[in-house]
């Protein structure tokens, strides 16, 4: 647990689009537990980083949120992404993905041809 | 916080930068902005949101088996701090910068509330010199960029001639104008305008005439400016036919001061120039047309030419007389229309090229926009700009004292700056908060100077424009506060925020913490320094103020020197007086007949004691001739002449002083005789005697000379416009009888007893002699008054803004003096304890100071001389200041200097020594 990592603000808003994407509108607790996991707990997330980045996501029109009871009948707010979102992950996805190759042919040193 | 998360971005987001997430991220912007604004609750909903995702992390431990409290601590360390959260969330929830903004601003107003008197110096200050160019921004900005209030004034345009020598000009023949209105298809709604006096007698009864201001118009003035009627009808296309009715429209103005008797004006009969006109309707009041000098009524240009009011001007193709002006076509460009009005109005080349029939041809027309009254060129720059310049030094002034006020009262705040950065608040932090403080007052500043200065100017103007002629028009020309001078009073607090500002916010901040909270004096230590800041302020200061002394001096002077013409001729109980229409250029031998009956019924009733007829009454505009002397060098000089009969110079008082004046025998024998100034004697014979020489006059077409025997020599009188240079002298020639059956000549007359009784007197005889000729009289000294009346309006107003430099300047003088003695305490009074005497000390002081006063002084002898120059060189050329008055100002400035040092400097050595040392 020592090695955990703290998530970059502009890369969570990614992973936080993927979630909703992945598993439909969901509460802040289980949009923190779905990152960890799928990091497989090398990430970690706190009420800090997490709540601003939702309300950001939604003044920025991408996500939307609403309270309804959850499958324990807890109240809670739910987030669900919105058109805009939608589009928004794509874009994001694509850039990060060309962003990542890039730097892995820095780190790898391996497309001379390219 | 915000910024913060940004450093974590990858690059790839700062790459994202398309339009779509600019919009997303204004949409933030927006909804931040909001919640700064209506500062939503951060923590109710964030906190039950909270809540639910600790039940849940608590349930997930339970499940897993761990005891309750236990869950219950490990999802709390999970997710770390409800508070840090609540923070992070309002941060995002609203915009930071603009809370720190709030409670910076609510933070000043407490500490201008604390601080009343400081609070009422700074405003007041800033408040001056604001308003004070407010108010000059004011004029230039009615004169620059007010828009025309006609109908679609974008695409409007004034049309030009321009001749083959390369002048423009604003008037067009009758037949250039009729030619542009029938065939242009580039400019449309062409309309011509031209002022002119005429004779106007209301009633057909007995009332006698007076002089009104027509103006003379094409049918479609009113139509295509956007005029409209309160009673009765505009004057229409139709009207300004051959053969129509004559017609005409009344202002408001005129209705109320000369018709308002009757009841139906409309269908009324006046009589202009003896001929009787219909009113159909009343302008209202808002219709300017395109001249600011409003006339009494409008006609039609054909009827005006019927009566008289443009006598033979309108077949006279080389008559150029009118204004134009119009509407560009659509999609037609400014260099298109000058292209095909240039074909419209260009004439067939004349005469030898370079001779003055070739040079005087028209060659072409010109377009302007037309949005303003007075458009921007280089000359009207040029008298504009320098003196919103000039004015500008007010605030320069102001600015240094006002940062010199905020350096002393940062001082006394040393305390709680150290303890606010000693509590971890940045210094950028502290520096805006105090710049937000000289914000507010800057603010203040600006509004109530703004709107004293818009009182102020409106009042002003409208006094002033009460004094413009009835028989020219009525000013309409609003002088009031526009967006623009908005914007510009709020640029200039802005700036002078920064200048008075900022400097004493760094300077305050940048103190050491340990000494300023160990209770030392900061004063005392060496922390806030005399910097070359401040010594700068106390030499720009003293400079500015030399410049604006100057300027004021240099209106006074020349107000002075003028006033003295005034003693030159005797000019109490001359009257001067005119039947029929002056400036109509070719009388018409009826009313010229009138005009010698009318002059010698006056010379024989009671208490007229002498008359003479002039071409040009004193301090008019005289004409210029050249001449030289018969027997002497033949270079000719130019002199200032007039036509006049025998008595003048008894009339005017202009005593005689060598010779003998004209004879009732020259003027039976028409001899050619001339008496010239004392002047215009040394200009033409420096070293004989005039008397007896013969004058010779260069023609003005290079044809044959005129030869006047000198007759007498008169004393030197100023009788021309009072600011013209006229130290070559003046000549006079008698009156011919050909110059007198004319017609042009004035009437002047000396009187006794009661002036007003003369003025009936002369108004029965007029109305004996000639019952439709409007009369105008008015005593010589008027005339000469309302030559001063603009210097004087600019004397009082740049004394004013003179004193208030003086003031201010002194002031800050005053304060930076008090606060360097302060500082020099301990210095000082080991002096004193050392032995020195009081004077000693203060010769110290006083020679530290007045090195600043010095340098200041330097600097503003050098700009007030570029000054002086440009003030002499402006269109009417004021007096340049004598040396002595020069000096006199430096003097002046240099006392009360010194009087600002010596009273703080006493005030703080009054301070026993050892108090002094003891607080060490």
């Amino acid at each position: 647990m020592a090695d955990k990592l703290d998530v970059w603000q502009g890369t969570l808003a990614l992973m936080v689009l993927k979630t909703l994407d992945v598993l439909g509108p969901l509460h802040g607790y289980g949009i923190a537990r779905r990152i960890e996991e799928t990091s497989r707990h090398r990430l970690t997330l706190n009420y800090g980083t997490l709540y601003p980045a939702l309300l950001k996501l939604e003044q920025q029109g991408f996500v939307r949120s609403e309270w309804r009871a959850s499958e324990n009948n807890r109240r809670a707010k739910y987030y669900a992404l919105t058109g805009a979102g939608r589009k928004q992950l794509a874009r994001e996805t694509s850039q990060w993905q060309e962003t990542t190759r890039i730097i892995d042919w820095f780190l790898t040193g391996s497309p001379e041809t390219a | 916080m915000a910024g913060d998360h940004e450093d974590h971005r990858l690059v790839s987001h700062r790459l994202t930068g398309d339009g779509m997430t600019i919009l997303r991220r204004l949409r933030e912007i927006a909804l931040r902005v909001r919640g700064a604004v209506i500062r939503p609750d951060a923590g109710g909903e964030l906190r039950e949101e909270l809540e639910t995702h600790l039940a849940m992390a608590t349930a997930e431990y339970i499940g897993r088996g761990i005891s309750p409290d236990e869950a219950r601590r490990l999802a709390s360390i999970d997710a770390a701090g409800v508070e840090v959260a609540v923070e992070a969330y309002r941060d995002q929830q609203r915009l930071p910068a603009l809370d720190r903004f709030w409670q910076d601003v609510r933070f000043g107003v407490r500490m201008l509330r604390r601080n009343p008197s400081f609070t009422a110096i700074s405003v007041g200050a800033i408040a001056l010199a604001l308003g004070v160019n407010a108010g000059a921004f004011t004029l230039v900005d009615t004169m620059m960029w007010r828009p025309m209030p006609v109908a679609n004034p974008s695409r409007f345009v004034r049309l030009l001639v321009v001749y083959a020598r390369g002048f423009q000009n604003i008037r067009f023949s009758y037949t250039d104008f009729r030619n542009i209105a029938a065939h242009s298809h580039t400019v449309q709604d062409v309309v011509a305008y031209d002022a002119a006096p005429v004779a106007l007698r209301v009633g057909s009864g007995s009332a006698r005439a007076t002089t009104a201001s027509v103006g003379c118009v094409s049918g479609n003035y009113f139509t295509s400016l956007g005029g409209k009627a309160v009673t009765g009808r505009v004057l229409a296309p139709a009207d300004d036919r051959e053969g129509a009715e004559a017609v005409v429209v009344i202002s408001e103005d005129f209705r109320r001061r000369a018709l308002s008797e009757v009841p139906d004006v409309v269908g009324h009969l006046l009589f202009v120039n003896g001929a009787p006109v219909k009113i159909v309707g009343v302008v209202q009041e808002r219709f300017v047309g395109v001249n600011p000098l409003v006339p009494d009524l409008w006609m039609p240009l054909t009827a005006a030419d019927r009566v008289g009011a443009t006598p033979g001007r309108l077949l006279d193709p080389k008559n150029r007389f009118v204004v134009v002006r119009g509407r560009l076509a659509p999609g037609v460009t400014m260099q298109q229309a000058a292209g095909e009005l240039s074909g419209l109005v260009a004439e067939p080349a004349t005469g030898l090229a370079g001779s003055d029939a070739a040079l005087s041809r028209v060659v072409g027309a010109a377009l302007l926009p037309n949005d303003t009254f007075m458009p921007l060129t280089t000359e009207t720059g040029a008298i504009m700009f320098p003196g919103l310049a000039i004015v500008g030094l007010i605030l320069v002034i102001a600015c240094a004292n006002l940062a010199n006020l905020l350096l002393s009262r940062a001082l006394a705040r040393q305390r709680e700056i150290a303890v606010r950065l000693a509590l971890g608040a940045s210094r950028g932090r502290i520096i805006r908060q105090l710049l937000t403080e000289s914000l507010l007052i800057a603010l203040l500043g600006a509004a109530l100077g703004a709107v004293v200065a818009n009182w102020t100017v409106m009042v002003a103007s409208r006094s002033f424009f009460e004094t413009v002629p009835r028989t020219l028009g009525h000013v309409m020309l609003e002088l009031h506060a526009s967006w623009r001078v908005v914007a510009y009073t709020v640029l200039l607090a802005g700036v002078s925020v920064l200048t008075f500002g900022l400097a004493p916010a760094l300077q305050s901040t940048s103190a050491e913490l340990s000494p300023t909270l160990k209770g030392d004096d900061a004063a005392f230590g060496s922390r806030i320094r005399r910097s070359r800041f401040r010594n700068g302020l106390v030499a720009a200061q003293v400079g500015a103020c030399l410049v604006l002394l100057v300027a004021a001096g240099t209106f006074v002077q020349s107000l002075r020197n003028w006033a003295t013409h005034r003693a030159e001729l005797d000019t109490r109980s001359v009257i001067m007086a005119q039947v029929g229409l002056a400036g109509a250029e070719r009388v018409p031998p009826s009313l010229a007949s009138v005009r010698t009956t009318f002059a010698a019924r006056v010379a024989s009733a009671p208490n007229v004691r002498a008359t003479a007829r002039v071409a040009v009454i004193p301090f008019g505009g005289w004409p210029s001739l050249r001449a030289t002397a018969a027997d002497g060098d033949a270079i000719a000089r130019p002199f200032y002449s007039n036509v006049v009969t025998t008595r003048y110079f008894d009339i005017v008082g202009q005593r005689l002083v060598m010779g003998r004046v004209f004879a009732p025998s020259d003027s039976v024998a028409n001899a050619p005789v001339a008496i010239i100034t004392q002047a215009a004697a040394r200009t033409l014979w420096p070293r004989s005697v005039a008397v007896g020489k013969t004058l010779r006059v260069l023609s003005r077409n290079d044809s044959t000379d005129h030869r006047y025997l000198v007759v007498g020599v008169v004393a030197d009188a100023h009788s021309e416009m009072v600011w013209d240079d006229d130290s070559n002298g003046y000549v006079f020639l008698l009156a011919t009888s050909g110059d007198l059956a004319r017609g042009e000549m004035s009437l002047l007359l000396r009187h006794s007893g009661d002036s007003a009784d003369v003025s009936r007197q002369l108004d029965d005889i007029a109305a004996q002699v000639a019952p439709d000729a409007p009369l105008s009289t008015g005593a010589l000294s008027a005339q000469f008054e309302l030559q001063l009346l603009p210097f004087q309006y600019s004397a009082v107003i740049a004394s004013g803004i003179g004193v208030l430099g003086l003031a201010l300047a002194m002031m800050g003088l005053y304060g930076v003096v008090s606060f360097a003695v302060a500082q020099r305490r301990r210095e000082l009074a080991v002096h004193v304890a050392m032995g020195a005497s009081a004077r000693d000390v203060l010769r110290l002081v006083l020679e530290r100071e007045m090195r600043l006063v010095f340098l200041g002084l330097g600097g503003g002898l050098v700009l007030a001389l570029l000054e002086a120059k440009l003030l002499g060189s402006i269109v009417i050329p004021l007096t340049s200041l004598p040396v002595v008055a020069f000096a006199g100002l430096v003097v002046l400035l240099l006392a009360v200097s010194v009087a600002a040092i010596v009273v703080p400097g006493l005030s703080a050595l009054r301070i026993a020594p050892m108090d002094v040392l003891r607080h060490e």
